[in-house]
């Protein structure tokens, strides 16, 4: 019986997870077109809320195996029953405490790296170093993250350059017309191909849990009951919207022009389309980012705080030892007290933490009607009137 | 080295970035200054460095429409891309 609840407890985490991984990244796509204006907000995180949605159902081939690179499965799968499970839930509960702590600073950082770093922490923790693959690591989490916002920011950069030169002459009026219309085509695509690759990723992990607890044979196919509820949960988060990262990425980094929002979102949109199906594993979140930088850069004259960026790259830095170490502490945790028990006294300081970070955040509340307010050299607006989420 | 990075492929993304991440965007942009000259809204001098000056209305339509036209069906592709990938 009590090993039903933890499996429940991992699977509702698991879900919990998807849910910030939507919000975390809504604005990755919807940024640029809500700071330009481009889309109104609510109907931004609506749109993108949907495509994602839509994606999530496409291309289900085979769920994401998680961490395959990283660390070794036969540690997860041979871990067999509470210890397998365990392992999975304080990855997860790492990697949650890292997104929602990241959200609160207004810090765009990767969900996967989040979910990957709470995973080998706990792996630490539980099985020692024998269980990670470190040139895994090293190939698959720390260069891509190093190299994706110099390639995204490149490509941003000249597309740029090259839509100012060609559109010199046009008038004002026409040209934020016709680039309003590429922004929100490019940043749907960015929707749409996330929505492909993050909820698979929650798949696999529940998938994970379910064939570590016996429930489903090794090898079987993603049940339908996950596919819908891992749609719905990062939809739902996607929809919820994550204001306080979009606003670091619609008006902290640069002021944004439609034209630059299309470079942006199309630039963003190839690399990561094409890392996909190259095989090098960029994450969403950097390439975005580094998009939005490369039109600042690649404008003549444009502000950039590179202050921001500087602060964002640490947390990229940060992402996988700190996510993997709340994953390692909260292992030792549930290791220690043991059994049912401790899985609860993790899931309590899980709810915790994130009641904590939640009420934080109310005191200088970002929602959609103040998302786009003058960026003052601080994410919080100086006139914070309280807001609806 | 090749362990951990695998040069073909850090090239292959980015000539594709460059190709489809800026040069859509380019394709996009000649678009609405062509689109833009047909109306006859810019200026004469602009206009003939760019050798658009004799363009007539319906010629800038159709090559403006053409240029659109590249876009849309370069983004038919990419989502023929995410939902046939794995």
């Amino acid at each position: 019986m009590t090993a039903t609840i933890i499996l429940v407890l991992v699977v509702a985490t698991a879900l919990a997870f998807d849910f910030t991984n939507g919000f975390h990244d809504t604005g990755n796509a919807m940024a640029t077109s809500i700071a330009t204006g481009a889309l109104r907000p609510k109907v931004a995180v609506a749109l993108s809320a949907v495509l994602n949605l839509v994606g999530a159902f496409l291309s289900l081939a085979v769920a994401a195996a998680i961490a395959k690179d990283l660390i070794d499965q036969g540690t997860l799968t041979a871990a067999a029953g509470d210890k397998g499970l365990t392992l999975i839930f304080c990855g997860l509960v790492g990697g949650i405490t890292w997104n929602l702590l990241t959200w609160l600073l207004g810090l765009p950082s990767s969900s996967s790296h989040a979910l990957i770093g709470g995973i080998v922490g706990a792996v630490l923790a539980g099985v020692g170093t024998s269980g990670v693959l470190w040139t895994g690591v090293a190939s698959k989490v720390v260069i891509p993250a190093l190299m994706a916002p110099f390639i995204a920011g490149g490509v941003a950069a000249l597309g740029t350059w090259l839509i100012f030169k060609v559109t010199g002459g046009v008038r004002e009026g026409n040209r934020k017309e016709g680039f309003r219309w590429g922004q929100v085509a490019s940043a749907s695509l960015v929707s749409l191909a996330h929505g492909t690759n993050d909820a698979q990723k929650t798949m696999g992990v529940i998938t994970l849990a379910l064939v570590v607890s016996g429930s489903l044979a090794a090898g079987a196919t993603t049940p339908d009951w996950v596919i819908f509820s891992c749609a719905l949960a990062i939809a739902l988060g996607t929809y919820l919207g994550g204001w306080r990262i979009i606003r670091t990425l619609g008006k902290g980094l640069v002021e944004i022009e439609p034209a630059q929002g299309m470079a942006a979102e199309s630039s963003s949109a190839a690399v990561i389309l094409a890392s996909s199906h190259f095989g090098l594993s960029l994450s969403t979140t950097h390439v975005a980012t580094g998009s939005i930088l490369g039109t600042g850069v690649g404008k003549k004259g444009a502000q950039v705080r590179w202050g921001i960026a500087g602060r964002m790259v640490i947390a990229w830095i940060l992402t996988l030892p700190a996510a993997g170490l709340v994953g390692a502490i909260t292992y030792a945790v549930a290791a220690g007290i043991g059994g049912f028990a401790g899985t609860l006294v993790v899931f309590a300081i899980m709810v915790g933490l994130a009641g904590y970070m939640w009420v934080r955040s109310r005191r200088a509340p970002i929602g959609h009607d103040n998302v786009n307010d003058e960026w003052e050299g601080a994410l919080e607006p100086a006139a914070s009137v309280p807001a609806a989420v | 080295m090749s362990d951990y990075i695998d040069l073909k492929v850090v090239a292959q993304v980015l000539a594709t970035g460059v190709l489809l991440g800026a040069g859509l965007p380019l394709v996009f942009a000649a678009g609405l200054k062509v689109l833009s000259v047909g109306t006859g809204q810019a200026t004469t001098g602009a206009d003939s460095a760019d050798g658009f000056a004799l363009t007539r209305n319906g010629a800038a339509r159709v090559v403006g429409g053409l240029c659109l036209l590249v876009v849309v069906a370069a983004i038919v592709f990419g989502i023929y891309i995410i939902t046939h990938k794995g």
